[in-house]
């Protein structure tokens, strides 16, 4: 398989990308002292005794390390990284070579079945890694501080937002294949990402809340891995994937 | 070895590209295309390699119909020499042995020398000139039954355009076939067997450069322009 051509052109945005999120990762961790100790300050309190509701949630986050994962990161900054990065990792994928022509130097040695694989096949490892790093290295970096997380509570949500996250991906490499504008690429991207929050906020509609998915509220109170949601999610992906293919394979260059 | 039958390519936005054209290519030859701009040359040339869909006719090279899956015995220089920019040469060298098939490091340091191609700066700093160049080095650094090459002097000083015009024979020499599209009629000369003219899309001479001198009792330069003004052979 021919994957150094594609590792090459990935690899500056895969390490920049891991960076940032095992850094994130790490200050959520070693942040979570001063953000206690901001909610336990004396003004924050009177305000909270003024909002009814609120202080409930936030005495949780003081005093439950899991609460306090799951509302700072696994719940919000983690899915919104993993969002952000299949953004950023995909819509170059065949956008790229289309605006630069360099498809050419492609697809005049190479089946279109080998190009599309090999980037598909770099593009979801190096995803994997980036989002496995994000929830890993949560829960690693609380370890070491001596927090106490399930490791199964982290797995479940680092696998789901994973899955949902090569979703994101391959809706994004779909996106790059239709633009030989790479900018366009990443606007309808970002607003097909929207799109699917806001209207899986209508009740009918909420089958396409992939964020939610991602980051599943039932992980807290002890539940591991949605399995069926998991399948249904994998087998979009799936589909999307072949159709991405025959949509190149049959492409005028 | 290529074999093209009444070919038509119609873009999606209308434009009629190529009417009807049809030739076929011989083994250890070189086969030129000529035409102005838009006539149609890059969109034969893509055809024949498998990039775009004929909207009718046929296409067959070794024995296989190239779209979609290519042609995997050979190598491509496109018109636009686009490279990926922000690599070194030395880098891109490697890239491109990584998937070419049949790439020889020892051919290509040969190819790169014989052009001049010396430096081992970033691609985007290269000038046009040296970037056809690589674009060549790499190109006849594989070990491929056939080249096709789309503009291979575009930018070259008359050096290293004749240093390109001797890889393109030795290749014949060594049995290789190449389609070589141009705008530079003088090259075209030096270089072809037989070749095809094509004006708007339609295919307005096929045959040999002595039968066409010999039909219009002329140089090729003014047999083209007469044809391109509309006159029939």
């Amino acid at each position: 398989m021919k994957l150094y051509k594609e590792w090459k052109m990935i690899e500056w945005r895969f390490i920049v990308v891991l960076i940032i999120m095992v850094s994130s990762a790490v200050v959520v961790v070693l942040t979570r002292n001063i953000a206690i100790g901001a909610l336990n300050s004396p003004q924050v309190q009177e305000y909270l005794k003024r909002v009814k509701g609120i202080s409930h949630i936030l005495n949780e986050i003081s005093t439950n390390y899991t609460y306090y994962s799951f509302t700072q990161w696994f719940g919000k900054s983690y899915v919104q990284l993993v969002a952000i990065f299949a953004a950023i990792l995909s819509f170059p994928a065949f956008s790229k070579e289309f605006s630069k022509k360099t498809i050419y130097l492609l697809a005049g040695r190479m089946s279109r079945r080998e190009i599309y694989l090999s980037k598909m096949i770099v593009g979801y490892i190096v995803f994997s890694v980036i989002t496995f790093s994000g929830g890993i290295g949560y829960l690693l970096t609380s370890q070491i501080v001596g927090y106490h997380l399930s490791f199964q509570q982290a797995f479940s949500w680092t696998f789901m937002t994973s899955v949902g996250g090569l979703l994101l991906y391959q809706i994004g490499v779909y996106i790059s294949l239709l633009f030989k504008d790479q900018v366009k690429a990443l606007l309808l991207d970002i607003a097909i990402y929207v799109g699917l929050y806001v209207l899986s906020m209508i009740k009918s509609m909420n089958f396409l809340n992939v964020f939610g998915y991602m980051s599943r509220v039932n992980v807290l109170y002890g539940k591991g891995v949605d399995v069926i949601s998991t399948l249904i999610v994998c087998a979009v992906c799936a589909a999307i994937s072949v159709g991405t293919y025959f949509q190149f394979k049959y492409k005028d260059l | 070895m290529v074999k093209v039958d009444s070919l038509c390519k119609v873009y999606s936005n209308g434009v009629k590209a190529l009417k009807n054209v049809s030739f076929s290519v011989k083994q250890g030859s070189v086969f030129a295309v000529l035409g102005p701009n838009g006539a149609g040359k890059t969109t034969l040339l893509k055809c024949v390699l498998g990039m775009l869909k004929p909207t009718s006719g046929k296409v067959n090279v070794f024995g296989k119909v190239p779209f979609p899956d290519g042609v995997k015995n050979s190598s491509f220089v496109p018109e636009e020499k686009s490279l990926y920019d922000w690599i070194k040469i030395s880098k891109m060298v490697k890239i491109f042995a990584s998937f070419a098939p049949n790439f020889s490091f020892s051919r290509f340091e040969k190819l790169s020398k014989r052009f001049s191609l010396t430096e081992n700066r970033k691609i985007g700093e290269l000038s046009q000139g040296n970037r056809t160049k690589l674009y060549v080095s790499l190109a006849f650094a594989q070990d491929v039954d056939l080249y096709v090459l789309d503009e291979p002097t575009w930018g070259l000083d008359p050096v290293v355009r004749h240093e390109v015009l001797n890889v393109v024979k030795e290749s014949v020499i060594e049995g290789k076939t190449v389609v070589y599209s141009s705008h530079i009629l003088s090259e075209v000369e030096e270089v072809c067997d037989t070749m095809i003219i094509l004006k708007e899309g339609e295919m307005v001479y096929s045959g040999t450069l002595d039968e066409l001198k010999e039909k219009k009792k002329a140089s090729l330069s003014t047999a083209f322009l007469e044809m391109m003004k509309g006159d029939s052979i």
